[in-house]
């Protein structure tokens, strides 16, 4: 090809990867005809809207959406950032919403980890950051400008505890990823299940994206459990856990962290997920579920409802004046309402309290057996 | 200790998984002596493309999978036409065509993410009712056994082909000199257009068995490929057998390590078996 040629491709090709770029940002601005007030309030959205947990990402943005279009919020301008549930990329995105998009405050983000690595650059620019899906216990402490509307594992590690025993196993094996949810949570299942009178059997970590755990499984069927504990916030370990526990016939009742509520783990594992018992929050008020069902035509997939009410919190805050990551801060402090997914109202550390609903995959179905 | 014969046979599959991306991996580095980062997407082309045949189109999986390993040896053929053929006439070095492999690796996985989403899929239809064999106090399902007897029939296939056929000669001549081979009157571009396809077929075939055994989602090649990449330096860069061997070394150092150690060191113990050997035998363990 000759040099004329040469460049015209490169100008085209440049021209194209601008044009895609710029066609999917997922920016929700307010019309230009509308002046750009001072007061307009920027909120940023850490989230993984792609990767193996979008489904998730999609959900908590669905809820951003709503409460948006629920509360009227026309001062309070959105941006969405993908994390992928990425430590680094969380870390990148909440200084870029931040410093150059002058967020005053940030729903996000949903892994634990991702958030964890977020929390300190909000901390430090006094920026208000709600997650409505990370449930590390290592989150009570991360700050006074970190909030979430999701109880901690603090909590759900309890629960759990006492959904083994009350289920009459004695025996409890543990299979968690080996990130901040993941080793928080086990962390809680070693205290909590022997205080109840049970016996944790074996403990076995497993990398994000592994899809071979056949060896782990191994190691805890020789154990002789009879449950077993999934701690996973990836699918891809999710399912292959679900199979391979299947095929290597581990007889054991499999229960499982509030991440395996999904379609995408009935579908993946089909028959392997039978009998599947999950601990699950909240997926929302009668009356969110109908309005998320009129809105979006499925029902609200997991922390739907806690990313309503994170959004929801700091809309108001912004109806009654609150400028700066400081005076939102002082509305959460005391704010108390019914929102979405429960009662909101933050203790001294950011945390809420919650309950938890039990659900059974029976023929493929997640059904709640409270 | 009777968990053992168990953790023998989970290192004799992972053995296998990665013994078939490294020996289409030692067989395009040996011809070409760069690295390869497609080798690894193509495992996830065709995947993705047996989804879309099986899945989506309802074609019978003796249909389905030829289909796909063709493709994918369609893809790696395309690729070096378009990508590294033309680099290679203007004597681009290795580092180039490692940054253009990364570049191609790079796009074919965001289109895939693209088209299909990153959601987490399964290739298998008859999850919970497969087929399982017991060998003492072990248990394997039909999937992995058929990745086993693939695994080393590939390899004995390949072995073969590269010693005994008139292309297998060209190949090892075109390995050890390009230019000479080209003198000797050996068409080399064709040569190694028809290597790229074939160890793009393996790659190919690896996706899909890993597909069928736990499941496709976009990210899949950087994985396999970088266990495959440890199997085939481990075994020696460049030999069949060495890949074979280096894989299954892999297999059992993460396995029998998981159960020593923590499923946690997987990885660390995966990378660091290849540290020690390109500290104290770089030439791998069987030289090419």
């Amino acid at each position: 090809m000759n040099n004329t040629i040469k460049v015209i491709v490169g100008i085209v090709i440049v021209a194209l990867v601008v044009w895609g770029v710029m066609s999917t940002r997922d920016t929700a601005k307010a019309p230009e005809s509308a002046q750009n007030e001072a007061s307009e309030v920027t909120v940023g959205l850490l989230s993984p809207l792609t990767g193996d947990v979008a489904s998730y990402g999609e959900s908590v943005k669905h809820g951003v959406e709503l409460a948006k279009a629920a509360l009227g919020a026309d001062t309070v301008t959105v941006v969405y950032e993908d994390t992928q549930c990425d430590p680094a990329e969380a870390a990148n995105a909440a200084n870029k919403l931040i410093s150059i998009d002058k967020a005053v405050a940030i729903v996000g983000d949903l892994c634990s980890s991702a958030t964890l690595a977020a929390a300190p650059i909000a901390e430090q620019n006094s920026v208000v950051m709600i997650s409505p899906a990370s449930t590390s216990p290592d989150m009570t402490e991360a700050g006074e400008y970190i909030y979430r509307t999701i109880p901690s594992d603090a909590l759900q590690g309890t629960f759990g505890a006492q959904l083994v025993y009350s289920r009459g196993h004695r025996r409890l094996a543990v299979l968690y990823i080996n990130d901040d949810y993941g080793t928080g949570f086990d962390q809680v299942l070693k205290t909590a299940f022997p205080a109840l009178g049970g016996e944790i059997v074996g403990s076995e970590a497993v990398d994000r994206d592994s899809t071979d755990v056949r060896t782990q499984i191994t190691k805890i069927k020789s154990a002789n459990p009879d449950a077993i504990y999934l701690i996973s916030n990836s699918t891809a370990i999710s399912v292959s856990a679900l199979r391979q526990i299947n095929e290597l016939g581990l007889e054991a009742e499999i229960f499982a962290s509030e991440g395996l509520k999904s379609a995408d783990i009935t579908e993946g594992a089909k028959e392997a997920a039978e009998g599947l018992v999950v601990s699950s929050v909240s997926s929302g008020t009668q009356e969110f579920v109908a309005q998320y069902r009129a809105t979006y035509g499925e029902d609200p997939g997991p922390f739907a409802a806690q990313a309503y009410d994170a959004f929801a919190v700091i809309a108001k805050a912004v109806a009654q004046g609150a400028k700066t990551g400081v005076e939102i801060k002082a509305y959460l402090d005391t704010v108390t309402f019914d929102g979405a997914s429960g009662l909101i109202e933050f203790d001294t550390f950011g945390d809420i309290s919650g309950n938890y609903d039990v659900y059974v995959v029976l023929n493929g179905e997640f059904t709640q057996n409270n | 200790m009777d968990i053992v014969p168990q953790l023998v046979a989970n290192s004799i599959i992972a053995g296998a998984t990665y013994a078939l991306v490294a020996v289409g991996f030692s067989l395009g580095f040996s011809a070409t002596r760069f690295f390869n980062f497609t080798h690894g997407v193509l495992a996830a082309v065709a995947a993705y493309a047996v989804f879309v045949l099986g899945s989506g189109l309802g074609l019978h999986w003796g249909l389905a999978i030829p289909c796909g390993i063709l493709f994918a040896g369609l893809v790696g053929w395309l690729l070096d036409i378009g990508v590294y053929r033309p680099l290679r006439k203007r004597r681009a070095t290795n580092m180039v065509l490692l940054v253009a492999s990364l570049g191609a690796f790079t796009a074919i996985q965001a289109l895939i993410a693209m088209l299909f989403t990153s959601q987490f899929r399964t290739l298998a239809r008859n999850i919970g009712t497969q087929k399982l064999y017991t060998v003492g106090t072990a248990v394997i399902t039909q999937t992995q056994v058929i990745i086993v007897l693939v695994g080393i029939a590939v390899t004995v296939g390949l072995a073969f082909s590269l010693k005994k056929t008139l292309f297998g000669k060209m190949v090892r001549a075109i390995s050890d000199d390009e230019e000479v081979s080209k003198i000797v009157g050996i068409n080399t571009n064709r040569i190694i257009g028809v290597v790229f396809f074939i160890s793009s077929a393996i790659a190919g075939l690896a996706g899909i068995l890993v597909g069928y055994d736990t499941g496709i989602e976009p990210t899949m090649g950087m994985h396999l490929l970088l266990k495959g990449v440890v199997g085939a330096i481990v075994g020696g860069v460049g030999s069949i057998w060495g890949a074979l061997l280096g894989s299954f070394l892999l297999g059992f150092a993460e396995n029998f390590g998981t159960w020593q150690i923590s499923g946690a060191w997987k990885s660390a113990i995966a990378f660091g078996l290849l540290i020690v050997f390109l500290i104290f035998r770089p030439q791998g363990i069987l030289r090419s």
